[in-house]
């Protein structure tokens, strides 16, 4: 089937290089026939590549490590949940991923628009496959994931997957990302052909909003996503290290969230025209910026894939989009002009594009310090590490900024204010963002966190600005139609579900953002070494190592510790933190040492988690002591293996295998063993000896989680098709005709 | 096996990407076709006018929450809705244009 699988990518190849063929030719002479062609070329792409994907998941299923992806990233003792996940952990899978995720939204994308941007279409397809095209090469000739070995070389068992990957988060976060990363694809290819036919009127933007939203939303939710894992997984306790790759995530995903903001004031008002085409080019330009990182290996990052040679394709694909991008935008300026103008600097637009800009001069501060070591060893030679406090001087004043004009955006009219109006909208909202700073200062030792303070006034005051935006609203609803207030909402927002869903967004940003300054601000964290029965002191709360714990499984051997939380005198919480180790199948480790590996191991953390603090901890077991017991148990068992391996070596090479088996099996070699390992394991908990343990106290994290799903209920709110959720419409004509009579 | 299901995956895809070549829509231009022109304009009108309603219900949303005074309310209301009108007037005139043999 690998086979097969090498074939079909080729066959993608020819599909995507007909497309773009057809596509051009059907645009330039103008015929339907051929623009039609073209874009069932998308369609097949998307077809072969399911089918290729699926291909590749059986080789996983099968445990078939003929495939060297395979056979790197998977093995036989790893459950079936993440051997359907192991093809993206891989560099190979992954474009597999790319290619199968980024033809199927372009299906969908083409197919939603076939009737529409007649024009436009054509071009945007040849750019779609321009895009799968490239992916598609490098899956094809650079990291293809259908390579196999030769049957005699091929292991009985794969080197498995990297265990911090085998975590329930990585069956969602990489796809998620992706997904967000080829949505993107889809509001940029419409850019550049629009650009291309000089079709700059909105309807392209109209067309593709949903796309870009459905984008935010996946590539929002992929950050969340791996934000959960670093922070349950990784065991540092924190859930942003202002990582390359992280940030080449969030780069993209900011530019989005200004241009799904700006998309309005070109819809309602004409304008923003170069200022909006340049956001899609630019959130284009750097989802595939951000997938350079990850796979040129140019930057350290835990989620890169390692150094390897897809640097220079990357970096060419970059410096066409870049150069087409800015050479169309410059042609094409006299079209891009504004219909209007600005009427007041105190509207709602006006605000909109100051925000606009925040997002934008953050996205560059992230840029440029994520890039900062490349410039530097470019420079001068050496390279430099940049870690959270060369970020945050700068995002810090600059989100203030922008939670600030999120509060503020919402009470001001589309248009125009008057100053008796802007009174009306400001005062309660102000008073209660005042009233949470009080209280915030007078109640709690936040003071000396001054950012921080800031960051709750200015969170409270969006806070009473969204719930007087509902208040009012609905309150308006009532007074037109009586409803009950829970009827009424509803329908405001069904009514209105951009505006809302917009609100809700909001809502769930600043929920976030309190989240992330207090958890930031105020966090006790402190390492201690103990024993069973001893306690340490933090945050308030008394942590008691109260007994370690020990499991042997097939697939891994977990040491964990018992820790008790009390709080004065009370019982808080039980934790359970856990180090596994995962058997390496390197022979070097030995018979015994391969089980307690201390490259393939990762940690749980005992976690307890609150509305109004987090209680974490991780054990970092050392197993130091019990190295000596591996050591000999390894050179036992190894003693007796060369001697029965010498022993069928004496034998006629065909009988040499099946000679050694007996033998094993005879002896209950491989029983032995596994008593071995288990005994050593015991012993951990029979003589136990002292643990260092991570602990760490932080208030409000569950906050950043409950905002991240308020901005993505706030998002869906805003995407599902109007025809969900409202009632049925009457025919267009009559329609029309109707409304003439309503609107004079 | 495999080569006689790539053969069967070559031919679908040929089947597939053909099928507008042979379906006799050769030859048959955007100008050409004086229907699907109208169908998209009037696509795209029905799009102008629901942004142009979208318009108007936001401003009678400003106006009921207290964001626009009244005399604001009443020059920007009147704007939009002469702008819808004008739209929905020329919906009209294509639906005609389709009606008509």
């Amino acid at each position: 089937m690998a086979q097969l699988g090498r074939a079909i990518l080729l066959l993608d190849l020819g599909v995507c290089i007909y497309g773009i063929a057809a596509s051009v030719y059907g645009a330039r002479s103008r015929r339907r026939d051929w623009v039609d062609s073209g874009r069932r070329a998308v369609y097949a792409l998307a077809a072969l590549s399911v089918i290729a994907f699926v291909l590749l998941e059986i080789a996983f299923v099968r445990n078939d490590f003929s495939y060297k992806v395979v056979a790197n990233t998977s093995s036989t003792t790893i459950p079936l949940f993440y051997k359907l996940t192991a093809p993206w952990s891989s560099q190979q899978g992954s474009l597999l991923l790319w290619v199968t995720l980024s033809s199927l939204w372009s299906t969908l994308a083409l197919y939603v628009t076939r009737r529409r941007l007649r024009e436009i279409a054509p071009y945007a397809t040849a750019v779609l496959l321009v895009m799968d095209g490239f992916f598609v090469s490098l899956a094809s000739f650079a990291a293809n994931p259908f390579q196999t070995t030769p049957a005699a070389s091929t292991p009985s068992d794969g080197a498995g997957l990297d265990p911090l990957l085998m975590h329930p988060s990585m069956m969602f976060h990489p796809p998620m990302l992706y997904t967000g990363y080829t949505l993107m694809a889809i509001p940029f290819a419409f850019a550049i052909a629009a650009l291309i036919t000089g079709k700059l009127s909105s309807e392209w933007i109209r067309d593709t909003r949903r796309f870009a939203l459905a984008a935010w939303m996946c590539l929002g939710l992929g950050i969340v996503l791996g934000a959960r894992w670093s922070y349950t997984e990784l065991g540092w306790g924190g859930y942003w290290g202002w990582d390359p790759v992280e940030n080449a995530a969030l780069m993209p995903w900011i530019i989005c969230t200004a241009f799904i903001h700006s998309i309005q004031i070109q819809e309602k008002r004409g304008m923003l025209k170069i200022w909006n085409v340049s956001l899609v080019l630019l959130f284009g330009t750097l989802s595939i910026f951000g997938t350079f990182l990850v796979r040129s290996g140019v930057l350290d990052s835990i989620h890169a894939f390692g150094a390897s040679t897809l640097g220079v394709p990357f970096v060419v694909l970059l410096a066409v989009m870049v150069l087409g991008s800015v050479g169309l935008v410059v042609w094409r300026r006299d079209q891009l002009r504004s219909d209007y103008r600005l009427d007041s600097l105190i509207s709602r637009e006006a605000m909109f594009l100051l925000q606009n800009l925040i997002l934008v001069a953050i996205t560059f501060v992230i840029f440029w310090v994520t890039l900062f070591p490349l410039i530097s060893e470019a420079i001068t030679g050496t390279s430099v590490s940049v870690g959270p406090p060369a970020f945050t001087p700068f995002v810090v004043p600059l989100a203030l900024l922008l939670v600030l004009i999120t509060g503020i955006g919402p009470l001001i009219a589309w248009r125009r204010a008057t100053v008796a109006n802007l009174r009306k909208q400001f005062i309660a909202p102000v008073a209660f963002g005042l009233l949470v700073t009080i209280l915030v200062l007078t109640l709690t030792d936040a003071a000396r966190k001054p950012l921080a303070v800031v960051m709750f006034g200015f969170g409270a005051f969006v806070i009473g600005t969204v719930v007087q935006e509902f208040f009012r609203g609905t309150a308006a609803r009532r007074a037109l139609t009586r409803d009950a207030w829970p009827v009424a909402l509803i329908a405001l927002v069904r009514r209105n579900r951009r505006r809302y869903g917009g609100y809700t967004a909001h809502l769930g940003f600043v929920v976030m953002l309190i989240g992330v300054a207090a958890s930031s601000s105020f966090q006790h964290a402190r390492q201690a070494v103990l024993r069973p029965g001893q306690t340490v002191t933090d945050g308030g709360y008394v942590f008691r190592y109260v007994r370690p714990t020990e499991s042997v499984s097939p697939e891994r051997i977990s040491f964990g510790a018992i820790i008790d939380v009390t709080k004065n005198g009370g019982q808080v919480t039980r934790l359970h933190t856990i180090q596994s180790y995962y058997r390496a199948t390197n022979a070097q480790d030995g018979f015994i040492g391969q089980f307690f590996d201390v490259n393939n191991a990762d940690s749980t953390i005992g976690l307890d988690a609150g509305p109004l603090r987090d209680i974490w901890t991780v054990a970092a077991v050392d197993r130091t002591p019990l190295v000596p017991q591996i050591n000999k148990d390894d050179k036992f068992f190894e003693t007796h293996y060369n001697e029965m391996l010498r022993a069928a070596l004496k034998l006629p090479k065909p009988e040499q295998e099946s000679a050694l088996n007996t033998e094993l099996a005879k002896t209950d070699f491989w029983t032995a063993r596994d008593l071995a390992v288990e005994g050593i394991a015991a012993s951990y908990t029979k003589r136990p000896y002292p643990i260092e343990f991570q602990l760490i106290v932080s208030p409000l994290v569950t906050w950043l989680w409950t905002g991240a799903l308020i901005i993505f209920l706030g998002g869906f709110i805003s995407v599902v098709p109007p025809g969900l959720f409202g009632g049925r419409r009457s025919p267009a004509p009559e329609r029309s005709r109707v409304a003439v009579r309503e609107l004079v | 096996m495999p080569y006689a299901i790539l053969l069967l995956l070559l031919v679908a895809v040929v089947w597939m990407v053909s099928a507008p070549l042979r379906r006799g829509l050769a030859g048959q231009s955007y100008e050409d076709s004086h229907e699907a022109a109208a169908v998209m304009r009037h696509i795209d009108l029905e799009a102008a006018r629901d942004a142009k309603y979208r318009e108007i219900r936001d401003a009678e949303l400003d106006h009921q929450t207290g964001k626009l005074s009244d005399e604001d309310f009443d020059a920007i209301d009147s704007t939009l809705r002469a702008e819808a009108v004008a739209l929905l007037h020329e919906l009209d005139a294509v639906d005609e244009s389709e009606e008509s043999p």
